[in-house]
């Protein structure tokens, strides 16, 4: 209705995205900063409060439209963190030292046999149980690259942290997809299809990052990314990779995680960019600690509840003792042992995001897989942090004051 | 407390000790592993020595008492490679360097033993801009007295040293224009310097309890001095070096040093004088920040020319004692050094024309230290 009057904003006020992103930035940090100094808890806690808070959880302002809108954000922020930790990992150090490859198996084969078991004790189907203890393998690669940073943190038990990560988020990766091309063969029978449906998206995805990785490193040579100019061209060949694993339907986690290990180890010259992509970057990981926890629904614990207790249980021990069975052959005295078992606790939003990679194949797959992963979540991203926190400290490698 | 006895030690034997970088394999900034390496070194067997040092950046070698170069360069290298084999366990580079090109002070940790808590109470920033890595030569002397006379006549010779290891271009990752840099910091101390001029042990001993007195200093460790004698070794302590991006250059000034010392100790070619040290700051700071290419002035004669020019006339001058102590290779290597005047700040400066990075320096370094 035109009036006279209508440059007049219309009453009720019904504000936009824009409004909802900017409170909560806001809020989460605020949150984050009241944490960190009044209590010196991670600032990521706060953000996680600030995500269950707006989300369908709390008041329900960033309801699940948001949030699914908010999907290809996701996929930047974490293709970014993951695209910083595969740049970390150095395969010279695992020929040099090879316990440390023993001691990723072990921490990551015991993790998935021990939560499966537990999760099949139970009474959890064997399918939904399968795919949860393959995500449980993973470590969140955006809270030990964010903790790292913000910690200062510098050591032993920092670089083991960040080897280990990103090595079990490959396995999960990859054990997950395996998981699904057997879901795949129950829902559509086709052998052939089976066969090439992982393989599709394995080879697909490494395809993708060995590109990637050339452009980067020929981008590299040609220009000096770290200094913040040259460095937009860079951070735009990033986000265009991670497009074009979404029209290809392959995988962003793979694609990126497998370039930023092709970087680092094509080249030994060491090639630096700006810590976090930089603000923008950095924003970016803020938003996605926010929106991964706004998925959590109350009626998330009815359905997953004790099955998250118990993959939570398992999942801890299970990394704890996985990485001091070869804490001394690697190099690592035995408190290193525990505070780096300890740091591969948190769980986030690498782990939602496997999730729904499966809803997105499988629509009608059994709604207690999200149910379990996101109670799992939530308990991990609000103490994971605080489980890192005090690894660190035990292990003398924080810096920040 | 009082000045330990001084023990006569065989003559021209001599130790090396050499403070070195630990870097991260990442961007190759300084990291924090010395705890670390030494847990895993502890039980192996080496020619020497691994000790922990005032940050968790840096870590210690010394050999034991050497007679020859080729004993040096054997030493020497079975320690680094003992080290080397631990960093790669722990993906940490090693890497000479008096400096290391672009850490930040600021960023340093103070080991946690009381004797270096102590000294950054008192040193306050100083301590942690003391993050310099140097070479410190020992030469065994027959007697205190002769030490004494070694110390001083030796003092001549500090800009040779310091031209021939200086490997310090770049700090805090700007280029100093200097070719050691690492001294302007050692400097900074205030028992930095030359040692005073007294030539007995007797009048040593005086001066050292008149400064324990004033309270200014508790033990030989306070002094920071360019040479310095070390009565529990029977040793004077040469530390103007910076520590060279080689165990082989190392000890080729090791032995530069101590074929000097039996030139000086057998011939007495000079009576050392106090009006020796009129020149002796101006010569250190050329030799500082000009490398060989610098100029000093002859304390005897007045006379001028560069560094490179001194040392290949000492070269002459000390041959004969180099057949006697089987230095002679090591002469011969110091000389090529001296006639191409290419140092390893030159080298450094090199490689950073090159790759226009200083981290990429930093692993180059890494790579000429475990070659």
């Amino acid at each position: 209705m035109k009036s006279a009057f209508s440059f007049f904003p219309a009453w009720p006020l019904h504000p936009d995205g824009v409004f909802w992103v900017g409170l909560a930035l806001l809020a989460a940090g605020l949150c984050g900063e009241l944490c960190y100094r009044a209590w010196r808890l991670p600032r990521i806690s706060g953000y996680a409060v600030i995500g269950l808070i707006a989300g369908a959880a709390g008041f329900g302002v960033i309801s699940g439209d948001i949030a699914s809108a908010a999907r290809p954000l996701l996929d930047v922020a974490l293709g970014l963190l993951l695209f910083e930790l595969g740049s970390r990992l150095d395969l010279r150090w695992i020929r040099r030292n090879p316990w440390l490859i023993l001691s990723s198996l072990a921490e990551a084969t015991l993790t998935f046999v021990l939560v499966l078991a537990v999760l099949l004790f139970l009474k959890v189907s064997v399918m939904v149980a399968l795919v949860v203890s393959s995500i449980a393998m993973a470590t969140s690669p955006s809270m030990v690259i964010q903790l790292k940073t913000e910690l200062k943190a510098e050591g032993q038990v920092t670089q083991r942290l960040l080897t280990l990560t990103a090595l079990n988020s490959m396995y999960a990766v990859v054990v997950v997809k395996l998981a699904s091309s057997w879901l795949h063969q129950e829902i559509y029978g086709n052998v052939f299809a089976t066969i090439l449906q992982p393989l599709y998206l394995l080879v697909g995805s490494l395809v993708l990052a060995y590109a990637l990785a050339r452009l980067c490193v020929l981008f590299y040579r040609r220009l000096s990314p770290q200094d913040e100019h040259s460095f937009v061209a860079l951070f735009g060949l990033v986000l265009l990779a991670i497009a074009i694993a979404h029209l290809l339907r392959l995988s962003t986690i793979l694609s990126l995680l497998a370039a930023g290990i092709i970087v680092k180890n094509l080249e030994a010259k060491p090639q630096l960019w700006p810590q976090h992509f930089g603000t923008a970057g950095w924003l970016l990981t803020v938003m996605l600690f926010v929106l991964t926890m706004t998925v959590f629904e109350w009626r998330d614990v009815a359905m997953g509840g004790v099955a998250a207790a118990g993959l939570i249980v398992a999942r801890l021990v299970a990394k704890l003792v996985g990485v001091l069975v070869f804490a001394k052959p690697s190099g690592l005295h035995w408190k290193q042992g525990i505070a780096l078992g300890l740091a591969l606790s948190p769980m986030s939003a690498l782990a939602l995001l496997l999730v729904d990679d499966t809803y997105d194949l499988y629509p009608n797959f059994d709604p207690q897989l999200s149910a379990i992963v996101m109670c799992a979540i939530v308990v991990l991203q609000l103490v994971g942090p605080w489980l890192v926190y005090r690894s660190l400290a035990l292990a003398g490698e924080r810096r920040e004051e | 407390m009082s000045l330990e006895q001084f023990i006569d030690s065989k003559p021209f034997t001599f130790g090396i000790e050499l403070e070195m970088q630990i870097v991260n394999t990442h961007d190759y900034d300084l990291t924090k592993a010395a705890s670390d390496l030494m847990r895993l070194v502890k039980n192996e067997e080496i020619p020497g020595n691994i000790t922990p040092e005032i940050t968790e950046s840096m870590i210690e070698l010394s050999t034991g008492i050497c007679t020859t170069h080729e004993q040096a360069v054997t030493d020497l290298r079975r320690i680094r490679d003992t080290l080397v084999a631990a960093a790669d366990r722990l993906n940490v580079g090693l890497c000479g360097g008096g400096t290391h090109a672009f850490q930040q002070w600021s960023d340093r940790r103070i080991m946690d033993a009381p004797r270096f808590q102590y000294l950054s109470d008192l040193y306050g920033y100083l301590a942690k801009q003391f993050t310099v890595f140097g070479q410190h030569v020992h030469i065994g002397c027959p007697d205190a007295d002769s030490a004494l006379y070694l110390l001083h006549s030796l003092s001549r010779f500090i800009p040779h040293f310091i031209a021939l290891s200086a490997s310090s271009p770049y700090v805090q990752g700007v280029d100093t224009g200097f070719h050691s840099a690492r001294l302007n910091s050692v400097f900074a101390f205030p028992l930095s310097g030359r040692a005073p001029f007294v030539l007995t042990w007797e009048a040593f001993k005086d001066y050292f309890s008149k400064m324990v007195h004033t309270g200014v200093v508790d033990s030989m460790k306070d002094f920071y001095w360019d040479i310095r004698p070390k009565p529990g070794f029977g040793t004077i302590e040469v530390r103007v070096m910076d520590t060279p991006l080689s165990v082989e250059r190392a000890a080729a000034i090791a032995c530069y040093i101590q074929t000097l010392a039996r030139h000086l100790l057998l011939d007495r070619p000079v009576t050392p004088l106090e009006d020796d040290y009129l020149v002796y700051t101006f010569n250190r700071f050329q030799a500082c920040r000009f490398g060989l290419a610098g100029t000093c002035v002859n304390p005897q004669t007045n006379e001028r020319r560069t560094i490179s020019e001194d040392i290949l006339d000492t070269l002459d001058q000390i041959a004969p004692h180099a057949d006697a102590l089987g230095s002679a290779h090591a002469l011969a290597e110091i000389g090529t050094l001296a006639r191409s005047q290419t140092n390893d700040a030159a080298w450094l400066r090199g490689v950073v024309a090159e790759e226009r990075s200083l981290h990429e320096a930093v692993r180059q370094q890494c790579l000429r230290w475990r070659a």
